[in-house]
């Protein structure tokens, strides 16, 4: 199985090309165009009930898609908003997706529904997250540049810029500044990042989008 | 060589559980890795799946509790070059027994963090509901008194063209009666209500022929009787008490209170600064679709007293209100029509009571009959009655 990510940064989109054997999971909705050679057989998304609650809370679609081919075949994944895609290798480690972050994932990999705390819901980062486990890749993407950090300490992240974050990180609520500051500079609530690990950033945020849009209309 | 905790041979283990973990070291491929984490003679041990060992011994370990979970423990070799990790559970006790005295007292340190830590983090979740219990309640109240002010505000002009739409454009449940003893009847009750405590409202009423023992009122003036209320009541004085009481919703603007609440502050705020056309339209639609039919507690209460104090001025007998709600109580299980009055007109039994003993407190007055021959009204409404005794002379 040959995975390139092109066009990116602004609109990555994942050219898959498959030949006997091959498997690929997608969110779904995620394909944006394939060989007729490819087969797509649909399943719940973990089971009914896990299916549910990730689309309710996790922000993905009740079902999951995998992609095969009984010859060969391409495909191209990709997601709706504009923006970068990252790959990632698990090697039996975790790794935490804010909703609508996943694009796709070898078959190795599990997804699991995780209660992300009040603080993530607080600084509008979803009251539940997704987590990947296993061996395998994973591919996901964001709205705008994806920036990777490895944070050994703390590390302040604005609501909304949060893609993906390792376990060992823990999300902590604070102000940007003193409660005047952040009132008058209107940067609000952030997400103060404590721990080791890697952190994948968004160069720009959704809400930050909407509120800009609405102030021109 | 192993001091600094390099990857190294374990040692034979004295606690044998294994636990599911990770490593964090530069000399993984990516940097990161998951691992079997167990425990040697005085390190902690990491096992990648491809083979790679990686051990922190006791002595220079340092522990910390965090992660997204926050209950991930780390261990990390003095110079920081290899993290082990794990949030399995019962991790930490072996870590405990497997640790022991070398690392006892560093346990300790975190176990007096890690408590207070919680208990804080759980006041803090508990203070933010509160919180937020307390916005939404302080919300719920302002938005009242701010429907309230900006209804004030408002000429009466807007009313009046918000129920003359609302009459124009609803179906109110029937057909208008045109029999001139209902309408004659109706116009007198009103006129000597409306005399006795003039506004400058207009009120435009209106007989419809329905079995459902109601009437009601719109903004601004216009008042629907139905024929089915003019069969039940018992006396005039009675059909004027329900008279009274809408007019107090008309004059007291309960309807506009309701529309403005209804629409919630958005449009309170247009309101008050005269945006009318837009929230006219919504009002509208709300007004169509019954969705303000019922008046609050505080509403109808406020409506019955103005009501009472209207019976008085117009020399009227106020207890008439409280024998027709009494009426609707007895006849409830009678009356399939009357459960639309009492949908929107709960707790008679307690409204009987207040009213009775608010019209016995009032000084006595004068009183003058209204002069309608009700015999003959309710014949016209359509009541079968025995054999009927001319009218009396008015």
């Amino acid at each position: 199985m040959e995975i390139q990510i092109r066009n990116r940064p602004s609109f990555a989109n994942l050219l898959v090309r498959l030949t006997r054997g091959d498997r690929i999971v997608a969110e779904s909705d995620a394909m944006a165009s394939m060989s007729s050679a490819i087969s797509l057989k649909t399943r719940w998304n973990g089971g009914f009930f896990r299916a549910v609650l990730r689309r309710v809370f996790g922000g993905e679609s009740l079902f999951i898609n995998e992609f095969g081919t009984e010859s060969q075949g391409e495909l191209v994944l990709s997601q709706p908003f504009p923006g970068d895609i990252e790959a990632l290798e698990l090697k039996g480690n975790g790794l935490f997706l804010q909703p609508g972050a996943f694009l796709a994932c070898d078959p190795g990999v599990t997804m699991g529904l995780g209660y992300a705390g009040i603080a993530s819901f607080l600084a509008r980062e979803g009251l539940f997250r997704l987590k990947m486990e296993g061996h395998g890749r994973v591919w996901f993407g964001g709205y705008g540049g994806i920036l990777t950090k490895d944070i050994d300490g703390e590390y302040v992240v604005d609501s909304g810029h949060l893609v993906a974050y390792e376990p060992s990180i823990q999300l902590n609520l604070g102000m940007a500044g003193s409660i005047f500051s952040s009132v008058l500079s209107r940067e609000g609530l952030v997400l103060r990042l404590r721990g080791q690990g890697r952190i994948y950033l968004q160069s720009r945020s959704m809400s930050g989008l909407a509120q800009w849009v609405n102030n021109h209309i | 060589m192993t001091d600094s905790g390099s990857r190294a041979q374990p040692r034979a283990s004295t606690v044998q559980a294994n636990f599911a973990g990770g490593v964090f070291s530069a000399a993984l491929d990516g940097g990161r890795a998951g691992a079997t984490v167990s425990f040697g003679l005085s390190a902690v041990v990491a096992t990648t799946d491809d083979g790679q060992l990686f051990s922190v011994p006791f002595g220079a370990a340092e522990l910390s509790v965090a992660g997204a979970s926050g209950k991930m423990w780390f261990c990390r070799s003095a110079d920081r070059s290899i993290t082990i990790f794990s949030e399995a559970r019962g991790f930490p006790q072996a870590l405990r027994e497997a640790g022991r005295a070398q690392l006892a007292d560093k346990l300790a340190v975190l176990d007096s963090t890690a408590k207070s830590g919680s208990r804080r983090s759980l006041w803090t979740a508990l203070l933010v509901l509160l919180g937020i219990a307390l916005c939404i309640g302080a919300g719920v109240l302002g938005m009242r008194q701010l429907g309230r002010l900006s209804v004030k505000a408002l000429p009466h002009s807007v009313d009046v063209q918000l129920g003359k739409l609302a009459v124009d454009n609803m179906d109110v449940g029937g057909s208008i009666s045109h029999d001139k003893v209902l309408q004659d009847a109706v116009q007198l009750a009103l006129a000597r209500l409306d005399r006795a405590r003039p506004t400058d409202f207009k009120f435009q009423i209106r007989v419809v022929e329905s079995s459902v023992v109601n009437a009601f009122a719109l903004p601004g003036g216009p008042i629907i009787v139905f024929t089915g209320l003019l069969r039940e009541a018992e006396s005039a004085e009675q059909l004027a008490a329900v008279l009274a009481h809408e007019m107090a919703h008309v004059t007291l603007r309960h309807g506009m209170q309701r529309i403005a609440q209804s629409l919630g502050v958005v449009a309170a705020i247009q309101l008050l600064f005269g945006d009318v056309s837009g929230v006219m339209a919504i009002a509208l639609e709300l007004l169509r679709e019954g969705a303000i039919n019922s008046y609050s507690r505080d509403q109808e209460r406020e409506a019955d007293f103005d009501g009472i104090e209207r019976m008085r001025r117009a020399k009227l007998d106020p207890a008439a209100m409280a024998d027709f709600f009494a009426l609707l109580q007895k006849r409830g299980g009678e009356l399939p029509s009357a459960i639309s009055w009492l949908g929107t007109h709960p707790e008679l039994a307690e409204r009987v009571r207040d009213v009775r003993s608010r019209a016995a407190g009032l000084p006595a007055h004068k009183r003058e009959p209204l002069g309608i021959d009700w015999a003959e009204v309710q014949r016209h409404a359509g009541k079968v009655v025995a054999p009927v005794a001319p009218p009396a002379a008015p």
